[in-house]
């Protein structure tokens, strides 16, 4: 490493580095990046959870989980849930579904009971 | 806008031919090879597909990925909530109308299956032949999510209403006069809006004060 990109290093925040280390990791696995994701058109996503909600809904409940990859979000959300095993903040995802807008009108795009891949650090 | 509506039978054909005639791309999706014959002749501005719309592979087929709307109008609730899953879930449909047969079901019908929209035509029937019969009595137009809903009334002339203002009636708590309809012309109602006999009178109300709103209208 020269000292160019050491300094470079060293002189960036915390947050940001973990969102450049986030961002190297999800080009590496090859995959769409979450802003470029087509509406309606199976793909798979990867990042990482940023948070999760449990939404109630009737008598049965949602979990909803906001997941990035360091430049953009998407929302993932599995329908009769609380909870998934290995699912928790922090930990790294790669979904494969067909998204559709959040709400309609939307920019932002939700994915319904995709098939999902836990996936190591790094 | 294009359109697929699943189940070719009376409700599901006439939906089509409406759609089409009224310049929409409508694909039309059965399962019995016989009825796609019989009724390709007479409906020649719609798509038809002789296939199962319950399986994924069918539908993509189809082409579902991209329509705009769903319509699962077939003769079978089951059927129907297969097709408005498969259609949200596995093909991120924007929007899935979904027919309810049996009235029992009605509440299955929900986003958890997929549904934006369920039509249950008992419930429209019932719905609109108390409207045309019923003057003095309380009709239940509209039921929205989280227990409110929309009611009408037409006053009849010995209603203890007739000659009030909505101040003097009282209206109870978690009841709301949102519309007096008075021959064609809608008035927006306020305190000194004073009530007349054949007077339609529309109010949005949760479950517990729906009787004490017709307690107050009718006799």
């Amino acid at each position: 490493m020269g000292i160019r990109s050491l300094l470079a290093r060293l002189s960036t925040s915390v947050e940001e580095d973990d969102a450049q280390r986030l961002r190297a990791f999800c080009v590496q696995r090859g995959q769409v990046p979450i802003s470029e994701i087509p509406a309606r058109t199976e793909v798979t996503a990867v990042g990482q959870i940023s948070s999760i909600r449990i939404v109630p809904h009737k008598d049965s409940s949602w979990l909803e989980v906001t997941m990035s990859d360091g430049d953009d979000s998407l929302v993932v959300m599995w329908t009769g849930r609380r909870a998934i095993a290995g699912v928790a903040p922090g930990r790294r995802l790669a979904v494969k579904g067909r998204a559709l807008p959040l709400a309609p009108g939307s920019r932002r795009l939700k994915m319904l009971n995709p098939s999902y891949e836990l996936l190591g650090k790094d | 806008m294009k359109v697929a509506i699943a189940g070719a039978g009376a409700v599901g054909t006439f939906i089509a031919r409406d759609l089409a005639a009224a310049g929409h791309e409508v694909h039309l999706l059965e399962k019995e090879a016989r009825v796609v014959d019989r009724l390709r002749s007479t409906t020649v501005d719609v798509h038809w597909h002789a296939i199962d719309a319950c399986e994924y592979e069918s539908l993509d087929l189809a082409g579902i990925s991209d329509v705009d709307v769903m319509v699962a109008a077939t003769g079978d609730d089951e059927d129907n909530l297969v097709i408005s899953l498969l259609a949200k879930q596995e093909f991120a449909v924007p929007r899935v109308i979904a027919r309810v047969n049996n009235p029992k079901n009605h509440w299955l019908f929900d986003e958890t299956w997929g549904v934006d929209v369920a039509v249950s035509t008992p419930h429209l029937l019932t719905a609109l032949v108390e409207e045309a019969v019923s003057v003095g009595s309380l009709v239940r137009l509209l039921s929205l999510d989280g227990g409110a809903r929309l009611v009408e009334l037409t006053l009849a002339s010995d209603s203890p209403a007739v000659g009030k203002s909505l101040a003097q009636l009282a209206v109870p708590r978690d009841a709301s006069i949102v519309a007096v309809v008075r021959a064609r012309h809608v008035i927006v109602p306020h305190g000194d809006t004073t009530l007349a006999a054949g007077d339609e009178v529309i109010a949005l109300v949760t479950g517990e004060v729906e009787d004490q709103l017709a307690a107050l209208l009718a006799v």
